[in-house]
């Protein structure tokens, strides 16, 4: 594969080692390749924050102005005090470590328990028809939903917001990874065949491989759900978290809290997305599936 | 740092613009707005409707007798989110009225709302009930139970006002905020040790669940639930007839919550909020209708609202405080209970909750 067919994009994200390799090549191609990344990104980020700078200017007009209350929308300068208040004072990163690691514990579980069953359904077609309806349909009840019957049996303790995030994460990567199983390619078969593979051997070089864009897909799709019910979970059952500090901010009408936790939720989540889908596009290129 | 100036600049115009703002009685007669938006918590759970003297209030259709020959809407709200649902709605210019906790009151005046305290909503017990099989003789047993509390409502104020006596403060316990229908599985289930709350409780008890461990009830020990009835200082200053008319309706309404001969027929209002009556008859029993249900600003009010502002200012649910006596104004309230003749109906008592002479 040239250089020259990879996008700026591609090269921009896929990390600097490569980048070095491909760059000591030859250094006239690096200054120009360079400068070329350097505008793109600039560029790209200079577009993406054209939008957020224009809702802070209609933020700020209408704080200004007063066209609605300050109690309701304070203004972005409170905001911002507020947020660095949280910050200096240990509050904002405690909560916000706590989420993290409500976060890691049930993608851990529900993502390891959706690749698993991903891979089964994928490689199973009775499996599939057995169990995959009767998962799909518990799944495919909101979390929200599940909240009170999961109550009942898990407590509101730590274990009731592992249990929802891991049930939240496991269908992207169930899904993903057992569809990706399923439309493999027939030549990959077809390999398989000639090379007279195992089972075990078919599975470690052939499909593994072939899937892991899938499971970087799911896992995009599952740390993107599975931070939005965290944050509605520890909204409604809580003592601790970002979501609970939101919460927190407007019973105690406090709306600079609210804006502040916003903004950082949204920033985490944002740079979980950006982590993944740099992941995603690696995984993706050398992946058999797509790259082949 | 700027934003602490910024709100008590915006405390003090408001406080300024309300001593302006409480004119006497507009000369000629005015006409009233065509809806009053009236708001009360809303229950935890069952109907929403109104408690205490407003249930009655709406229950005897005072309001909307009142203004029947004019036509006025009365517009009855019952937020589900209680103190900090009604806070929002008073700042979206949504509501004129409303009869509310003393901890959201308080913090939102203290964040600029312009509010004015029109009349005491009188006190109300606050109920400590354990989980079955906890074993807490005292408040001081509670260090390090996990307890429910809907905060931002007068409970968390309440909260600190018990525990502090006991030698404890909140960093002592482990809080939950729940919701109440989400408060009685996690008692029943273990995973809570305590909810303080209202007389909504009593029924946890009655049904076996949950066992009493502390209430104020039949004293004014600290964290006695108190609250205001509050008008938007713009609605005052535009309507003030209409304003009092409606102070003198919620005082007829506080009367009629008064008699003890109304006492059988006062369960049966407040039982149309869901909570079952048996619970008010536990949490009435024995008390004097009159001082549960007494509108008076009086020193014991006022010293209330004061703890609630201190405590606001400790734990930072606000950021600057307020006078007390420029928030409250008796002014409704005194020439109603002068033009319905209940002078002598109430007994007004002192900071420290005796009798004043």
């Amino acid at each position: 594969m040239s250089i020259e067919v990879l996008s700026d994009q591609r090269i921009a994200s896929s990390g600097t080692l490569r980048f070095a390799r491909v760059a000591g090549r030859s250094s006239a191609l690096f200054s120009r390749r360079w400068m070329k990344v350097w505008k793109g990104t600039a560029m790209a980020a200079l577009l993406g924050l054209s939008l957020p700078a224009a809702i802070l200017a209609i933020w700020t007009i209408a704080a200004r102005m007063e066209l609605v209350a300050p109690q309701i929308l304070p203004m972005p300068s409170l905001v911002w005090a507020t947020t660095w208040d949280l910050t200096v004072s240990g509050d904002l990163p405690r909560e916000l470590a706590v989420s993290l690691a409500r976060l890691a514990g049930g993608l851990l579980i529900g993502g390891a328990l959706g690749l698993a069953f991903g891979l089964l359904f994928g490689l199973s077609r009775a499996s599939e028809a057995y169990l995959g309806p009767t998962l799909r349909a518990i799944f495919l009840v909101p979390s929200l939903g599940w909240l009170p019957f999961f109550m009942m049996i898990f407590g509101i303790g730590e274990t009731l917001k592992f249990v929802l995030i891991a049930k939240t994460c496991f269908l992207p990567l169930m899904v993903n990874v057992s569809g990706a199983i399923q439309t493999l390619p027939a030549k990959y078969h077809d390999v398989t065949r000639c090379l007279e593979l195992s089972r075990q051997e078919r599975l470690r070089y052939v499909i593994i491989p072939s899937v892991i864009p899938a499971i970087a897909i799911g896992l995009r799709q599952a740390i993107a759900k599975g931070w939005k019910t965290l944050i509605l979970v520890e909204m409604i059952s809580s003592a601790a978290g970002i979501g609970y500090l939101m919460m927190w901010g407007r019973k105690s009408f406090q709306l600079d809290v609210v804006f502040a936790t916003m903004i950082v939720i949204a920033l985490v989540g944002l740079l979980f997305d950006r982590a993944v889908l740099a992941l995603q596009q690696r995984t993706a290129d050398w992946s058999l599936h797509t790259g082949g | 740092m700027n934003r602490i100036t910024r709100r008590h600049s915006l405390g003090a115009l408001t406080s300024a613009f309300g001593v302006l703002a409480m004119p006497q009685l507009a000369r000629a007669a005015e006409r009233p707005p065509a809806t009053i938006r009236i708001a009360g918590p809303g229950n935890a759970a069952g109907k929403p409707y109104g408690n205490n003297v407003l249930g009655v209030l709406r229950v005897k259709g005072l309001l909307e007798e009142e203004f029947k020959t004019e036509g006025v809407t009365i517009d009855w709200q019952f937020p589900r989110g209680t103190g900090p649902a009604i806070n929002e709605a008073f700042a979206n210019g949504q509501l004129d009225f409303s009869n509310y906790g003393g901890l959201p009151n308080v913090v939102g005046r203290g964040a600029g709302l312009r509010t004015r305290a029109l009349a005491s909503n009188g006190l109300a017990p606050v109920y400590i009930v354990a989980r079955k099989g906890a074993k807490f003789a005292s408040v001081a047993d509670l260090k390090g139970a996990r307890i429910s509390v809907s905060r931002g409502t007068i409970y968390e104020w309440s909260l600190n006002r018990i525990l502090t006596p006991a030698g404890l403060a909140e960093r002592d316990v482990q809080i939950f905020d729940l919701q109440a229908a989400d408060q009685i599985s996690a008692i029943a289930s273990g995973d809570i040790d305590a909810i303080l709350a209202g007389n909504n409780l009593l029924e946890l008890v009655d049904r076996d669940i949950a066992t009493l461990v502390y209430s104020t009830k039949g004293t004014r020990a600290p964290g006695t639930n108190f609250g205001s009835f509050v008008v938007y200082e713009d609605f005052a200053r535009r309507y003030p007839e209409t304003t009092q008319r409606v102070v003198n309706s919620y005082i007829r309404a506080a009367y009629f919550a008064s008699q003890e001969a109304n006492r059988q027929e006062l369960y049966d209002i407040w039982a149309l909020t869901g909570v079952p009556r048996a619970a008010f008859a536990r949490d009435y029993d024995g008390d004097d209708l009159a001082d549960r249900h007494s509108p008076l600003a009086d020193g014991f009010y006022r010293a209330s609202v004061q703890s609630g502002i201190d405590f606001s200012i400790s734990k930072k649910l606000i950021r600057a405080s307020f006078d007390p006596t420029q928030w409250i104004d008796q002014s409704f309230l005194d020439r109603a209970i002068d033009t319905l003749g209940y002078r002598q109906v109430w007994r007004a008592y002192d900071a420290a909750g005796k009798p004043q002479s």
